[in-house]
């Protein structure tokens, strides 16, 4: 199918250029309600997609046009010469600015995402999934409600009209789960924990299981959110990810062109040595155990690493290859994943200040470009006096530009899904919504 | 009016569909197959570019599934090789069965003869229009926009058509069904000082290109209101009296009961609400629905991803909890009727339990009576997300806007954004006053936890309740 698609857009003199994908995935899925297998399924899947660029004019006045079309591998040849000829209309009918895509930088590449489950078939690797995942099932009378595991095998290659051609397999585990935690006469309560990994690391999905039953265990016995009038918020784990990403956004080349960015290339985006950390962020191909490595991005470009934001002052911007052009920057890719260098003290010295730690919410935000953030707390602690009281309810809200320059990094680090990066924040302005 | 055609592809598969169900008919003890084909098109003027391409919606494929001894195994795909499929199939299905030998036993799956189709209808048809005209009008509506104000540093406008085209096969039920859906936005950054807001208007429903001439006309509203937000304080943390706005109305009851109601939640153990069927759980003046049928927007269909059809269920009556809505498995489970609620995001996902068009009924207040019977409360307007609770009926929504009331009138002062939580029986219940006005938006998606995203709408009236603010 690849073939034939590749002839019919070479064959189309209306294309300037053109872009194709190919993505097989296969997977299993298991669904566990208690630890009982409720359901399995196995997915089998390949798809196509096209991108066309359509140019008028020349010279300075040179504009192009773009359209991407998904073409099934059932499409008939009366059905792939409709889906272009849709797209070569669409992408005729825009008058973009001209940008390139990209061009190969060598010989093919043949790219295998380093992976402790390539070689291995997926079912025997769910196995020892669920065994991790299950081995820590029961924390002090929390223990796991239900859970849904998935395993898949993705190879994906990209060809365009300038000769790139790169492929790669990779693999994308994720698992989500709900813990319940209960003891009489309480009302028996629940968490929702998932994690997406690309390596079988049992230590790592049992120690995330763990930390999860012994959050609903804290929610269990949790007071309603009491005053906590001015004191800072610890952000932990996933949650302090979240608020990295405000700084990594800060970096899209798109975000930038849109004007929707925060900060300008040159801005300071933390401290350059007040009472906060530096930041200091790197966008990379390859975060190890993150699903979303790749040694290119979405167009083929070859990612390498960009040190974006140096000292707290942002200096390179990231992203796919128009919009660093447009903006007429050094082409980088698009990257998915970064690094954020640790802060000067450990998280048991953020730690030993009074502060409430934001532990669950039922769904937290932080708006990339106003900087808002916020969520309803479903557990957190307020910790004060060497007491470390477990409270829920209410709500945390704040501004990430009301905290620049004063937000403090633990100097040990952690792998998330989108980064490698320090395992806690403080944040010292936030208003806490008590309960009553 | 235009009517959506079915899908050639479907119909040209269907005997080959039907042959390997027929022949797994003998194996299995039961066997069906759900087939998708749907398209559409994204559309997006922004500041410095237009921009286009196939929706993330787009989707053709199959999924079978089998019942074994109890068991039930699915296999997804979206290829059809030469030869015999059913063999095809049986390849896959058979190692997942055997794999989930100790799995749990479903009562059988039923299979009850149906044949019926819908094929839905719309003003104008969006994928026969040019798509610069598409553009053009978006990007006039972004025009408009940005130069209503110094202000406005971003203005972007953005339209999706989706067609889409479902068929589903078992031995005793032969089921068809295309209809199209249309969501557009207006979207706008605006920046005083360091203060940085956006805003949007969204627009959505059974509809096509008809959409779109709702877009331009919104731009003025949206323009006052995202400068008037410019000079938003934070919200001063505490109890008050609210006035939802339609869609928060819609949300609340999306989020606070109707993924509570969703009966897999139920049968694992997740959910509150089966302690409370039968009982108070809101104001007698309460009365709360979900179903694909009953009203026509962005969460209606003739049959659901398990080939149940569509049916509505009065989930609140008069403040009472009366019903949940069910998947077929854990309709099966708790010996209840399916609902028709049974929803994949695609072919390549599991159906779970899922809403369609969920609301509450209109009342008999003015929204100007609401407003006067209020001494110092918040009009909470502009969803920007909401998150369920259904084991401990938690409930959080964040607005984008905060209108302050005092002495019954709009001060004129906004906070931004707010969070809201509560007790969702105390939210409900502290519910005095619904306006008779009703309005059902359908724009963006619903997620279960954090995936598994289908289209839904949800709305419902003006609603006066109270909520703890932040």
């Amino acid at each position: 199918m690849l073939n034939v698609i590749q002839a019919a857009l070479r064959a189309d003199k209306r294309i300037h250029d053109w872009r194709l994908t190919e993505t097989r995935k296969r997977g299993v899925e298991w669904y566990f309600s208690g630890s009982v297998l409720d359901t399995a399924r196995s997915v089998d899947t390949l798809s196509y997609s096209i991108a066309v660029y359509v140019d008028a004019g020349e010279g300075d006045a040179r504009t192009r046009g773009a359209f991407s079309v998904s073409v099934h591998p059932t499409a008939t040849h009366a059905e792939l010469k409709a889906a272009i000829d849709r797209a070569v209309t669409a992408a005729a009918g825009m008058r973009n600015p001209w940008y390139p895509i990209p061009e190969p930088s060598g010989a093919p590449v043949h790219a295998q995402v380093a992976s402790g489950f390539s070689g291995m078939p997926l079912e025997s690797s769910m196995e020892g999934l669920r065994s991790a995942l299950y081995g820590a099932s029961t924390v002090d009378g929390a223990s796991i409600n239900s859970l849904e595991l998935f395993l898949a095998s993705h190879d994906v290659r990209i060809v365009n009209s300038r000769g790139l051609d790169v492929q790669k397999r990779s693999y994308r585990g994720f698992t989500e789960f709900i813990v319940n935690a209960s003891a009489p006469g309480k009302d028996e309560i629940e968490l929702y924990g998932d994690l997406e990994f690309s390596e079988p690391d049992d230590k790592r999905l049992r120690a995330a299981m763990i930390d999860k039953l012994t959050q609903a265990k804290d929610r269990l016995v949790a007071i309603p959110t009491p005053a906590c009038d001015g004191l800072p918020v610890l952000f932990k784990g996933p949650l302090a990810a979240d608020i990295y990403e405000y700084w990594f956004m800060a970096t899209q080349a798109q975000f930038a062109y849109d004007k929707t960015a925060p900060f300008k290339l040159g801005d300071l985006v933390g401290t350059d040595g007040g009472r906060g950390d530096a930041i200091r962020l790197k966008a990379v191909p390859v975060v190890a155990g993150s699903p979303r490595s790749t040694p290119f991005d979405p167009e083929g470009t070859a990612l390498g690493t960009v040190p974006c934001i140096t000292d707290g002052r942002l200096e390179h911007l990231v992203g796919p290859l128009k919009y660093t052009h447009y903006l007429g920057l050094p082409a980088t890719g698009d990257h998915p994943v970064f690094e954020l260098d640790a802060g000067r003290d450990s998280l048991e010295r953020l730690a030993s200040e009074p502060h409430v730690e934001a532990a669950a919410f039922s769904d937290f935000f932080v708006d990339p470009t106003t900087g808002d953030f916020g969520g309803e707390l479903r557990l957190g602690y307020r910790v004060e006096g060497g007491k470390r009281v477990p409270i829920s309810g209410g709500s945390i809200t704040g501004s990430m530009a009301d905290n620049r320059g004063e937000i403090r990094l633990s100097k040990e680090l952690d792998t998330f899904p989108g980064c490698r990066a320090p395992v806690a924040c403080l944040i010292p302005k936030a208003r806490i919504a008590s309960v009553g | 009016m235009h009517t959506c055609p079915p899908s050639d592809f479907l119909r040209g598969a269907a005997p080959r569909l039907k042959e390997a169900v027929d022949a797994l008919s003998k194996r299995y003890d039961y066997i069906s197959v759900l087939g998708t084909d749907s398209f559409g098109a994204n559309y997006a003027a922004t500041p410095g570019e237009l921009r286009a391409g196939d929706s993330n919606w787009v989707e053709r494929g199959f999924v079978f599934r089998a019942q074994k001894d109890g068991v039930v195994a699915e296999h997804a795909f979206n290829e059809l090789p030469d030869g015999d499929l059913s063999e095809t199939v049986r390849r896959a299905l058979d190692p997942i069965l055997a794999a989930a030998a100790s799995a749990r036993r479903y009562p059988p799956l039923p299979d009850e003869p149906a044949r019926q189709s819908w094929f839905g209808s719309i003003a104008r048809d969006p994928f026969t229009a040019r798509p610069e005209d598409i553009l053009e009008l978006l990007s006039k509506a972004r025009n408009a926009l940005s130069g209503s104000s110094a202000e406005i540093v971003y203005s972007g406008a953005r339209a999706e058509f989706m067609r889409v085209a479902k068929l589903f096969l078992s031995p005793n039920r032969e089921l068809e069904q295309a209809f199209m859906w249309a969501q557009a936005y207006v979207v706008a950054v605006g920046k005083r000082g360091d203060a940085t807001k956006e805003d949007y208007r969204s627009f959505s429903g059974l509809k096509g290109l008809e959409l779109l001439d709702e877009v331009v006309e919104a731009v003025p509203d949206l323009a006052t209101e995202l400068v008037d937000m410019l000079g938003a304080v934070p919200m001063e943390p505490g109890e008050y009296d609210v006035i939802m706005d339609p869609d928060v109305t819609g949300t609340l009851a999306h989020e606070a009961f109707g993924h509570g109601v969703e009966t897999d939640m139920f049968v694992k153990g997740r959910a509150k609400a089966p302690e409370y069927l039968g009982k108070p759980v809101a104001s007698p003046i309460v009365q709360m629905w979900d179903g694909a049928a009953g009203v026509e927007h962005c969460g209606s269909f003739l049959f659901d991803d398990e080939g149940r059809l569509a049916t509505k269920t009065r989930i609140i009556e008069n403040g009472i909890l009366k019903s949940g809505i069910s998947d077929l498995g854990s309709a099966l489970t708790l010996g209840v009727p399916p609902s028709g609620n049974g929803r994949r995001q695609a072919f390549d996902h599991k159906a779970y339990a899922r809403m369609t068009n969920t609301y509450i009924d209109p009342g008999s207040s003015t929204f100007e009576d609401m407003l006067a019977s209020i001494d110092h409360g918040w009009l909470l307007q502009k969803m920007n997300s909401g998150m369920e609770d259904p084991k401990n009926w938690g409930i959080q929504l964040v607005v984008m806007i905060g209108r302050e009331i005092r002495a019954g009138k709009l001060t004129g002062k906004i906070a931004s954004p707010v969070v809201c939580s509560g007790y969702v029986p105390d939210v409900l219940s502290a519910i005095t006053m619904i306006s008779k006005d009703f309005e059902l938006s359908g724009s963006g998606y619903c997620g279960k936890g954090y995936k598994e995203f289908v289209k839904v709408s949800s709305g419902g009236p003006y609603v006066k309740t109270r909520m703890r603010l932040g």
